[in-house]
């Protein structure tokens, strides 16, 4: 993904994390921990605010975080167009 | 020969049903919630049974056994796991994909291991050749006591051969095969800085705490394809969040939530704490009043009202707040209020407490507990007080009407704003100072939607409520009692009346002291109410009545008045939802003596000092609990400290030394700061 057209999220798609860009240890650990890891697939569930706020949903679970966490991982929209 | 007790130890993620299974196996009653990090120590209990001892511990949920971060919970945990004989993985059934990734992980440590399963009727009836494929044994946990854990504890002396499951990435397996150490401690090695150097020699670009946490999950994704148990999502959640976290509606339903929090902690919980307490007031006063002795039962029985008071109010509270918690909403309220308390410094952890706040302190503070995270709870904890309680409210209404009566509200609000802010610059410093940085991840777990249990709802309350008796009560208790003996004896220890106690007499001979704020020897009384409302901001008004012989009273004082406090009860229950906005004006007799005493301009900077020193010894004394008794103390001295400068301000305006104590203690703080940052030691 080039950085002249930055990924837009949806809710209801589904996107594969393909890098952690986190290189805070403790950090990056959280998000290894919630298996947000390369290869791990994350559905958009909810948006707040004006894309400020995100819930997304991995492993089974759910995840609220804000818009600059989510930008640490690097995604690839696996979404059928 | 004595035999050491078998070491059984309960481990899994967070919020998975550990302490519940806990409470359940030993009888015990420690505090459970659908919220990660409510467990924060070890939990232990020895039982023994048919002549054989066995200590069970309850650990606090970790995420993964090998990750090397300075997280308390986790240094705790490895420690334990490794001295373990059992260890028992506890696995949430609704998400089995997920704690099948620690369980994997439990089983390198080559103990004896077997699974208690929560929420079992969630699984697949494929689920059980997951836990046979690997093998480790699994059970449901409802019911489970004891004598059942034993029972299957002789059944697991084999080891499990963990190699032999796991599916490593493509490219991992060599490094993985180079070193050569036991499983639990090959995932430690792996991922320290040492292990960065070997990986790039083998060509390995990819971290490799990233390609351990994939072979987990991979190895657990595997597992449980191939067994047919894949989970099907349900709906249920995704329509609760579709209308509780919606872009327009989700704001409007968590205030409404959050209006009757308020509503209910302070009118309800209000209403039966002042019952109470008048109640037990009503009964102290039946006594004769000509004796030393009534002194001291009067002011030990007005210390015991006044703690008693906070019963009903923290007991309402905690109801509430487990029921959003167990609901699985409480952190839905942290996602929506981040956003409103970031530009602050604080998490959207911090909102409750803080809404708490303006109604009283003491639950406020003690609400902080919820939040995950030293620093955000004590930033927390720090502004609360900056918060204007009801009781201040009181005093402002009193104040603004006989000073202000063509625009009270209106100061009544710029007086809240000045403490919210100041509250916000306070905990600004204090960060700025210790060197700690913002928060910059939010990354909550949003706890599954569940209906609340009861009996762990009141469970929760009693040992809460249990907690505020043993630890704090006595406190409120002696301090309120203190207060109340010295209002009402001499230095020859003689019952007199107020005017000639030995507060009085502090107050006389103070008050000069206090000419920076407009109070003098004319108005020494002033000064007697401030050193009350260090007891509670409620009998502020009371003494300042009292001491100006207005003839007001307050109190209810015969038996008579009991069906008094009834009415008063009933009253405040059905007009509990306006209550917040009903102010009890002065009387214009008492309108009259204020204006005697007091000019504009002191008066106004009376109600500043009102509004941002401490707000009483309950909440101190809540404060010490919490956050440790040094920050009660600095709390106290701060608050104090800055209640005296605004108040200077508002009397005497700003002057060139107020502009150099603010650089004073802007540079005193900047010296801290480099201090800590010379010493490495941020918190």
């Amino acid at each position: 993904m080039s950085d002249a057209e930055p990924l837009v999220y949806k809710v209801g798609y589904e996107y594969r994390v393909t890098r952690l860009l986190e290189k805070n240890h403790k950090f990056r650990n959280q998000f290894i921990a919630y298996g947000l890891i390369p290869g791990a697939t994350i559905r958009i569930k909810n948006k707040l605010f004006w894309g400020r706020y995100w819930v997304i949903q991995t492993q089974g679970y759910r995840l609220g975080m804000r818009a600059s966490e989510l930008k640490r991982l690097q995604l690839y929209d696996i979404n059928t167009h | 020969m004595i035999l050491t007790p078998t070491r059984i130890i309960l481990v899994g993620l967070p919020n998975t049903g550990k302490t519940t299974i806990f409470n359940q196996i030993t009888g015990a009653c420690f505090k459970v919630g659908n919220w990660s990090g409510v467990t924060v120590d070890a939990h232990k209990v020895c039982l023994s049974h048919q002549g054989r001892e066995y200590e069970i511990i309850d650990l606090p949920g970790i995420l993964s056994t090998y990750d090397t971060s300075d997280q308390m919970d986790y240094q705790v945990c490895r420690d334990q796991i490794m001295s373990a004989d059992v260890i028992i993985n506890v696995v949430d059934g609704r998400f089995l994909q997920r704690d099948l990734v620690l369980t994997l992980q439990l089983l390198g440590f080559g103990k004896p291991q077997f699974s208690l399963v929560t929420h079992m009727e969630e699984l697949p009836v494929q689920a059980n050749s997951v836990f046979e494929a690997i093998p480790c044994p699994a059970c449901s946990a409802e019911s489970v006591m004891l004598r059942d854990i034993i029972n299957m504890i002789p059944k697991n002396c084999q080891q499990v051969d963990i190699e032999s499951i796991m599916e490593w990435p493509v490219g991992f397996s060599a490094i993985w095969k180079e070193v050569k150490k036991p499983f639990s401690e090959k995932l430690e090695y792996l991922v320290s800085k040492q292990a960065e150097v070997k990986a790039s020699q083998l060509g390995i670009e990819e971290p490799l705490d990233v390609l351990i946490a994939e072979g987990f999950y991979q190895t657990a994704a595997i597992l449980v394809d191939r067994s047919g148990a894949r989970q099907v999502e349900t709906s249920f959640h995704d329509w609760l969040d579709k209308y509780l976290l919606h872009p327009y509606f989700g704001v409007p339903i968590f205030l409404l939530v959050l209006y009757w929090v308020f509503v209910l902690t302070i009118g309800l919980g209000g209403a039966l704490g002042d019952l109470v307490a008048g109640h037990l007031i009503l009964a102290i006063n039946l006594m004769p009043r000509d004796m030393l002795i009534w002194v001291i039962i009067h002011s030990v029985g007005t210390g015991f009202a006044t703690a008693i008071g906070f019963v009903p109010i923290l007991g309402v509270m905690y109801v509430l707040l487990s029921l959003l918690e167990q609901s699985g909403y409480l952190s839905r309220v942290v996602l929506l209020t981040d956003g409103l308390m970031r530009p602050i410094g604080l998490s959207g952890h911090g909102f409750i407490p803080m809404i708490l706040g303006f109604g009283c302190n003491v639950p406020a503070v003690f609400a902080t507990r919820a939040i995950s995270g030293e620093q955000q709870r004590v930033l927390t904890a720090m502004i609360l007080p900056f918060m204007s309680c009801s009781a201040r409210l009181s005093i402002f209404a009193v104040f603004a009407a006989a000073f202000f009566p063509s625009y009270g509200a209106l100061v009544i609000l710029c007086l809240y704003c000045l403490g919210v802010v100041v509250g916000i610059l306070s905990i600004a410093l204090m960060r700025y100072a210790l060197a700690w940085e913002a928060d910059t991840t939010l990354s909550i777990h949003l706890s599954e939607y569940q209906f609340p249990d009861k009996k762990l709802i009141f469970k929760g309350v009693q040992i809460k409520l249990m907690g505020f008796l043993k630890r704090t009560m006595g406190y409120i208790v002696l301090f309120a009692a203190l207060f109340s003996v010295l209002n009402h004896i001499n230095f020859f220890f003689m019952p007199v009346d107020d005017q000639a106690s030995i507060i009085s007499w502090v107050g006389r001979n103070s008050a000069n002291y206090f000419g920076f704020m407009g109070l003098g020897p004319d108005n020494w009384q002033a000064v007697v109410a401030l050193l009350s409302g260090a007891v509670a901001k409620e009998i502020v008004l009371t003494t300042l009545n009292s001491l100006y012989q207005t003839n007001v009273v307050l109190e209810a004082v015969t038996l008579a008045d009991s069906l008094q406090l009834f009415a008063e009860f009933g009253e405040r229950i059905t007009q509990m939802f306006l209550q917040i906005l009903i102010m009890d004006g002065p009387t214009s007799v008492e309108t009259t003596v204020y204006q005697q005493y007091f000019s504009v301009r002191s008066a106004l900077a009376y109600m500043v000092f009102i509004l941002l020193y401490f707000p009483c010894v309950s909440t101190l004394v809540a404060l010490k609990q919490e956050c440790g008794f040094t920050l009660a103390i600095t709390s106290f001295i701060w608050t104090t400290g800055i209640a005296a400068w605004a108040a200077k301000i508002v009397y005497l305006g700003v002057s060139s030394y107020d502009c150099l104590l603010g650089v004073v203690i802007f540079l005193t703080a900047r010296y801290y700061r480099k201090s800590r940052l010379k010493l490495g030691s941020a918190i």
